[in-house]
């Protein structure tokens, strides 16, 4: 346990010289924020209903900023990177030769990560959730926040899972950077992203609730919002964990045979 | 100028045999951006599955204004993009003094070097849906109008370059510029929604200020509505301008870095 | 013969940002910078002719890359004055930039994806060498450097002397005038710096060209140049022959006795430092002084076979200048 908190040590440090970086990008980000609200806006003037499918004006709004937010502690940029070219320039054999787990080191950085995230954004995030209280709906009840912040951490390490497993595909391949940026948009746009995805048209909205990508934003949305109940709540908590094990017995499978072939291959 | 053409010709050559030897690069980066362009395209597909209109734009102008967008950034990411963002790492290593050394003019030889095929392929998508988009909606297409939406469409191309240029030449003086991508990558996507949902002063912030709506809608507004006439001189000015601030800031930079590093 | 480079009191001052450990001067340093001026040329004059072959000697961070930097325009002095072949180098000239060269080991301007052919044609191209001309040049090049069946490699798939070699023959195909050479042979296993070495001494023979050359490694430095400068701290130190610098620097002699049965250890060292005592064959270094006079007394003393006087080896001069300059 003591080696992994070095890491985390370090990690926080590497972290905070680069805040600058974070500072810049988080003012940036409202950008994409702004010119889909103001999308949105002209969407409601342009048609006379005050409601489209269940969502009126206030509740597009906090979705939208609550889909931000949900990026924010799930999304996990550029991790598949460093997996591969780790691979790529012979680095994990640092992590085949010492008493390390190379997943349990990714996700003690994420972890770090993410913390610095907490420690410098919550309280913006608080204090600004309360002055918008009139643009932006409150959660639903106590019971479905805490179920939304537990689904939140589940919906990171499943995130955190599958681009493992896609960093470990550069066991295999060389040339993966641009197969990562499919996953980036397919993960956007199936997480709900890009708008709720009730919107969808029925059959491909039965498609995309059997997908995992919807833990990643939409259903903690949707259970902030009181769309889902909590016990609905608890059944896709349950969906979450079955997929969980999913991706946790195949990035195991990929992590075995990945690195015998690559001991095979001398590296 | 001939050399520089003929430079130019070299570069596409070299473009062409990188692409050939990363095949599946080139393949799986066609894919990148046909996935790109099938979400937006479905984005908008889904909004107006609710709604006729968006502030006076019909389905196809909205699908006119996704396919230009496409065509405009696929030819930037073609043409510039992955030589500025090199310019960073060229610096950090030292390899810019190559370029320096040279007798050519720095900014062409920086901002040209390499050529990615994979995006330029996109082009002809963006093209393709620009085209698709315009048979549904019951124009005539003058030459024109076409002169005018090729030439506000390079404009575009050449904002976005001075642009990401300038961001880049920061480089000299800030050793991480991810976070400056970042900003650029977020800051325009408001010029990839239709002009008339911005009202009042945020339309003119965006005409005059911050022209992010000279870029990709003042060529579509070409064949749908039409620009006035000193709109489109005014496009021009901006695009000619921003080159121009971006020749003066790298020369400023290369100043700097002349008398400041080791 | 007429000065090709000529370098008048050049003075470059940098300031760079103190840095110091850990987390909380981290912090520190982002709100309020400390900034120290380091000195990395100070006055430095010297003028070489056409043709020349001049090495640059002195450690790391003594300043020849500032200088070879500062001549090849990429920075501009604080004070004094440099001119080559009539141009001054910091105004970029684009015609100064297309009879100058500037090579840097460890440093690639080859594209690293595309065959070496590839970028040796984008530089004929830059540099608008002619046709014929370019034909014979990059096939004498090849020739001489052993690469002409790896033209059409990736460079990537090159060892590191190969790549050294094209990036040469990409830096001389357009015959430049004057070439600095910043550590050409850096890396490079011993082969490889050979071929580089006698490359470098047949360019400068056959095509008169000026070379400015910067080296670690002493026996390129032997081998190619009559004429050094040694610079360390920013100063330059020492300007001309190489036998000189023994001369100036080299204060003993090393005298070496093959004698007719060994002699006590004792006896020997009244005379200078041992540095070798393997019974019959003896070395000692003795004052350079003195060096006639005790080796007469050696004559004397002891039944030699042999005696030999060299100068030590110019390795471990050059050694001891840095050594006792830094101490100071």
């Amino acid at each position: 346990m003591r080696k992994y908190l070095k890491v985390l040590n370090i990690g926080i440090q590497t972290n905070l010289i680069y805040r600058y970086n974070f500072f810049i990008l988080a003012i940036a980000q409202f950008c994409p924020l702004i010119a889909t609200l103001i999308l949105w806006n002209a969407i409601f003037q342009s048609t006379d209903q005050s409601h489209i499918q269940g969502y009126d004006h206030i509740k597009i709004v906090s979705y939208y900023v609550l889909s931000m937010v949900a990026q924010q502690i799930v999304g996990l940029w550029f991790m598949d990177y460093e997996i591969t070219s780790d691979i790529r320039n012979g680095q994990i054999n640092r992590f085949l030769l010492r008493p390390i787990e190379y997943i349990w080191y990714h996700w003690v950085i994420i972890l770090s990560r993410k913390l610095i995230l907490a420690i410098t954004n919550s309280l913006p995030v608080i204090i600004g959730f309360y002055l918008l209280r009139d643009q932006i709906l409150p959660p639903v009840g106590l019971q479905a926040l805490l179920m939304v912040l537990l689904m939140s951490f589940m919906g990171l390490f499943l995130n955190f899972l599958i681009t493992y497993c896609a960093g470990l595909i550069g066991f295999w391949l060389l040339e993966v950077s641009s197969l990562f940026f499919i996953y980036y948009i397919l993960n956007f746009f199936l997480s709900g992203g890009m708008f709720p995805l009730d919107l969808l048209p029925k059959p491909f909205y039965a498609v995309v609730r059997w997908l995992p990508f919807q833990y990643m934003g939409y259903f903690q949305i949707k259970l902030y919002l009181g769309d889902y109940s909590v016990s609905e709540g608890w059944a896709g908590l349950a969906a979450a964990f079955i997929w969980i094990l999913v991706f946790w017995g195949l990035s195991r499978f990929l992590w075995f045979r990945g690195t015998r072939r690559y001991s095979a291959f001398g590296g | 100028m001939r050399r520089y053409l003929y430079l130019y010709g070299l570069f596409i050559k070299n473009g062409l045999i990188r692409e050939m030897m990363f095949r599946w690069n080139f393949i799986i980066r066609i894919f990148t951006e046909v996935a790109w362009l099938a979400a937006s395209l479905a984005f908008w597909q889904v909004l107006f599955h609710y709604t006729g209109r968006i502030s006076g734009w019909n389905k196809y102008e909205v699908y006119l204004l996704v396919g230009t967008a496409h065509l405009i950034h696929q030819a930037f990411e073609g043409l510039f993009f992955s030589n500025l963002v090199q310019i960073p790492e060229m610096i950090r290593s030292g390899n810019m003094d190559f370029n320096l050394t040279k007798p050519l003019n720095s900014q062409f030889l920086v901002s040209t070097r390499y050529i990615d095929m994979g995006s330029l392929a996109n082009v002809i998508l963006g093209f393709f849906i620009a085209g698709y988009a315009v048979s549904h909606l019951h124009i005539t297409l003058t030459p024109l109008k076409i002169m005018g939406y090729l030439l506000l469409s390079l404009n575009g191309m050449l904002i976005y370059y001075s642009i990401m240029f300038t961001l880049m030449t920061l480089a000299f003086w800030i050793v991480r510029v991810d976070g400056v991508i970042g900003v650029y990558f977020n800051v325009i996507n408001f010029a990839r929604q239709p002009a008339d949902i911005y009202r009042g002063f945020l339309k003119i912030f965006f005409i005059f200020i911050f022209p992010m709506l000279v870029t990709i809608n003042f060529p579509v507004l070409v064949i749908i509505r039409g620009l006035s006439f000193p709109l489109f001189i005014w496009s021009l000015a901006v695009g000619l301008f921003s080159l121009y601030i971006s020749q003066l800031f790298w020369k400023y930079a290369l100043n700097h870095y002349s008398s400041a590093s080791s | 013969m007429t000065i090709a480079i000529q370098v008048d009191k050049l003075t470059k001052t940098f300031s760079v940002q103190k840095k110091e450990p850990g987390l909380w001067n981290s912090v520190k340093g982002l709100v309020r910078p400390v900034y120290q001026s380091v000195e990395a040329v100070k006055n430095v004059s010297f003028s070489i002719e056409e043709g020349e072959l001049v090495g640059f000697l002195g450690p790391n961070g003594a300043g020849k890359t500032t200088t070879l930097k500062m001549l090849s325009g990429l920075l501009y002095p604080d004070t004094g004055k440099a001119s080559v072949l009539g141009f001054t180098p910091w105004e970029r000239k684009e015609n100064y930039r297309r009879i100058f060269s500037l090579v840097m080991g460890q440093k690639y301007q080859l594209w690293w994806d595309l065959p070496a052919m590839e970028s040796l044609l984008l530089n004929k191209e830059i540099y608008g060498v002619p046709d014929k001309q370019y034909q014979s040049i990059i096939s004498e090049l090849t020739e001489i450097l052993d690469v002409k069946e790896k033209l059409h490699v990736p460079v990537r798939e090159l060892s590191l002397g190969e790549r050294m070699k094209m990036e040469l023959i990409a830096a001389l195909l357009f015959s430049p005038k004057v070439i600095f050479l910043d550590e050409p042979t850096i890396g490079l296993d011993v082969v490889s710096q050979k071929k580089v070495r006698d490359f470098i001494r047949f360019y400068n023979e056959q095509n008169k060209a000026t070379i400015l050359l910067t080296s670690h490694y002493m026996s390129d430095i032997e081998e190619l140049c009559r004429r050094v400068i040694i610079i360390d701290h920013g100063l330059i130190l020492y300007d001309g022959g190489l036998k000189g610098i023994l001369e100036k620097f080299a204060d003993s002699k090393v005298v070496t006795l093959i004698l007719e049965k060994p002699a006590s250890e004792q006896d020997l060292a009244g005379f200078g430092e041992i540095l070798l005592n393997e019974g019959e064959k003896v070395m000692i270094k003795i004052k350079r002084e003195s060096v006639s006079k005790l080796s007469a007394e050696l004559l004397n003393k002891y039944s030699v076979r042999d005696l030999t006087i060299e100068e030590p080896p110019i390795e471990d001069v050059i050694r001891d200048i840095f050594g006792n300059f830094s101490r100071k």
